[in-house]
């Protein structure tokens, strides 16, 4: 019989303790890894990515509220902007182009945003990835060319089982009870391929199909043939590269000078977002704080599953002394049972905790159309293994030290 | 001779106090002897054991076991050599509960050199008549029945010695004879010595070497026992 078959043995004399060790450790990685890994993935997500635009032209507002509205359909636009202004920063020598868009309509919870049909062809949702109708990456149909047709997001098209041909009626407004577009019936001509990105969460219109629906009346339709009185909500603004690909270092100056006009002003989401992460970080501290403890509760309870298990194994473990297993060996044989609990611990919560993050991501793409992964591999993934190990070797280690200190004959033999 | 002790003396503190246990001149059993060591309870007969399994360090004296001189080897040392020569078999309570018959019998050489396979187990059950039970853990096995796992284990890292304490102590006078005539015929059958220590007149009678432990111990010289 080998060392490690006793180990076995051992743990499965006291196998619900064993068990429940094994759970209660995995519970707590699983939350560490989980926490980590959606962490790190939204980060990416907002920040890394930056769902393909260097800057947006937007109102005077809170530029995070334009961020929010204009990347990832969410909040309200907080005023408009001339189109002749958008032409002017459209011609700064930094701009290499710009997609104009307006916001503020929706369809069944979903945003309905016009804008600039080369939104289709040239605009990079990430970088170098264009959108797709074609078939074989999922899309459908085409982009729309007449006034009366509108392109579906992959994920609006599946929520609401969107048919080509099928007709919808706009709201004037994103929140409930807002008016509806009731004599402007717009029909389905495309659905774009799954991008992974809040894109797939919108419906698409042209600018001329916005100012041109009857419930907006003559003055918005007038912004459909004369610029001068032309608005938008802003425009997602390409900026030239340098060597390097790094952004024209251009673009503060263009920065500086738009913010300081009246009109409008430049967001560059990447120094936005960011923010938004200083502001909610507490969220993730707070979970993070919450599995670190659950994992600490996990390795105390360890700790005193051992020491009760070994109360109740001195006579098997004075038998082992018996038969030539010396201190060495019954401190090791406890402290390999605490580290195989650690370890199984770690392994299970690990497969649970990307388990976890495969369940949220799914959920996480439905409601906000940000692309997450189990298999993302974060730095805890590679750390928890090891730190387990080691704090399971130090919550084994006062009962191994009670195992090695064990009195063999005050265990076994009776005096005669 | 498989073990020789000269000017033996094993002392306990108890607090400040020095209690002599043993003090033996000298004392033998010679290879595949079987010796039978009686004397009342407390008279320092499982002390003595102890020191020549190597699981007690003696206060004063030689004790030479398979010509290993045990008081020079440190406690590590003294588990090595038991787990190599040495086996020992209780009164009761000799079987790790979580271990069927058979692991019972294979965890015997856990610990010692050489391989010991599960065959060699099974064969070693067979021999003390337990074939049949040897997925039976020791709570569903009589007294009777463990003890003669016990003398399985103990045979299985094929000892030069073993020390056996009230092996009988536990089992009515029938079960008794079955089992001290099985460990004497194993021992014999194995070629290792054999050392039984008995306060029962049953068992001790069938041994040709017969040592009374009153007159062994010189502690108890005129005491009659110690408790």
């Amino acid at each position: 019989m080998r060392f490690p078959t006793l180990v076995l043995k051992s743990l499965r004399q006291h196998w619900l303790s064993t068990a429940l060790a094994v759970v209660s450790i995995g519970l707590g990685v699983a939350l560490l890894v989980a926490v980590a890994s959606l962490r790190e993935q939204t980060h990416r997500n907002f920040v890394q990515e930056g769902l393909g635009v260097d800057a947006v032209l937007g109102p005077k507002g809170s530029p995070l509220q334009i961020t929010l509205n204009a990347l990832y359909h969410l909040e309200e636009m907080p005023g408009k902007v001339q189109w002749t202004y958008y032409k002017k920063v459209l011609g700064d020598e930094v701009v290499e182009s710009g997609i104009p868009f307006i916001t503020g309509h929706s369809y069944a919870g979903f945003r309905v945003n016009a804008l600039d049909e080369r939104f289709f062809t040239e605009f990079e949702y990430l970088p170098g990835r264009h959108f797709s109708f074609r078939p074989e990456d999922g899309g459908r149909g085409r982009m729309f060319a007449a006034l009366d047709e509108a392109v579906a997001g992959a994920e609006a098209a599946r929520e609401l089982r969107i048919e080509l041909g099928q007709t919808f009626n706009p709201t004037c407004g994103v929140n409930p009870g807002d008016p509806v577009h009731a004599n402007d019936a717009i029909r389905f001509v495309g659905v774009l391929a799954p991008t992974g990105t809040p894109h797939d969460r919108a419906i698409y219109i042209s600018l001329k199909t916005f100012y041109t629906l009857q419930g907006h009346g003559q003055d918005v339709a007038d912004m459909a043939v004369n610029e001068e009185h032309r608005e938008i909500s802003g425009a997602y603004l390409k900026i030239r590269r340098i060597r390097g690909g790094a952004m024209h270092p251009g673009i503060q100056d263009l920065k500086y000078n738009v913010n300081q006009s009246a009109q409008a002003q430049l967001v560059i989401p990447n120094e936005v977002l960011p923010r938004l992460f200083s502001i909610i970080g507490w969220v993730d501290r707070v979970l993070l704080g919450i599995a670190l403890l659950v994992t600490a509760l996990a390795l105390l309870f360890l700790f005193v599953a051992l020491v009760s298990a070994l109360r109740e194994r001195r006579r098997d473990l004075a038998l082992l002394r018996c038969l030539g297993a010396t201190r060495r060996t019954v401190f090791g044989l406890v402290l390999c049972e605490s580290l195989f609990i650690s370890t199984l611990g770690a392994l299970l919560g690990l497969a649970v905790g990307h388990g976890i993050v495969a369940l949220a991501s799914d959920y996480i793409r439905v409601e906000t159309g940000l692309q997450f992964t189990s298999a993302y591999v974060t730095q805890a993934d590679l750390y928890v293994l090891p730190a387990v190990l080691v704090l399971g070797a130090v919550a084994g280690l006062l009962p191994s030290v009670q195992a090695y200190r064990l009195g063999v004959l005050r265990n076994l033999t009776p005096i005669s | 001779m498989i073990v020789s002790l000269h000017k033996l003396v094993v002392e306990f503190r108890v607090g400040a106090e020095r209690i002599q246990v043993l003090d033996m001149p000298s004392w033998s059993v010679d290879d595949g002897e079987q010796v039978a060591l009686f004397g009342p309870s407390g008279s320092g007969k499982s002390t003595l054991l102890n020191v020549v399994a190597g699981l007690l360090a003696p206060t004063a004296g030689s004790v030479i076991v398979c010509g290993r001189e045990l008081s020079r080897l440190g406690e590590a040392e003294r588990d090595r050599f038991r787990a190599a020569h040495v086996s020992y078999i209780f009164q009761t309570f000799n079987l790790m509960q979580g271990y069927t018959a058979l692991e019972n019998v294979l965890v015997g050489a856990a610990f010692s050199p050489g391989r010991f396979h599960r065959d060699q187990a099974r064969a070693l059950l067979g021999r003390v008549g337990l074939s049949h039970r040897e997925n039976y853990y020791p709570s569903k096995l009589s007294i009777g029945e463990q003890q003669r796992v016990a003398i399985a284990r103990a045979l299985a890292k094929k000892p030069k010695l073993i020390l056996a304490d009230e092996p009988t102590g536990s089992l009515d006078p029938r079960h008794a004879e079955g089992v001290v005539s099985l460990l004497r015929e194993a021992c014999r059958e194995h070629g290792c010595a054999l050392v039984v220590v008995s306060h029962e007149a049953k068992v001790v009678e069938v041994f040709d070497k017969r040592v009374d432990f009153l007159k062994l111990n010189r502690t108890l010289a005129g005491v009659g026992g110690v408790s």
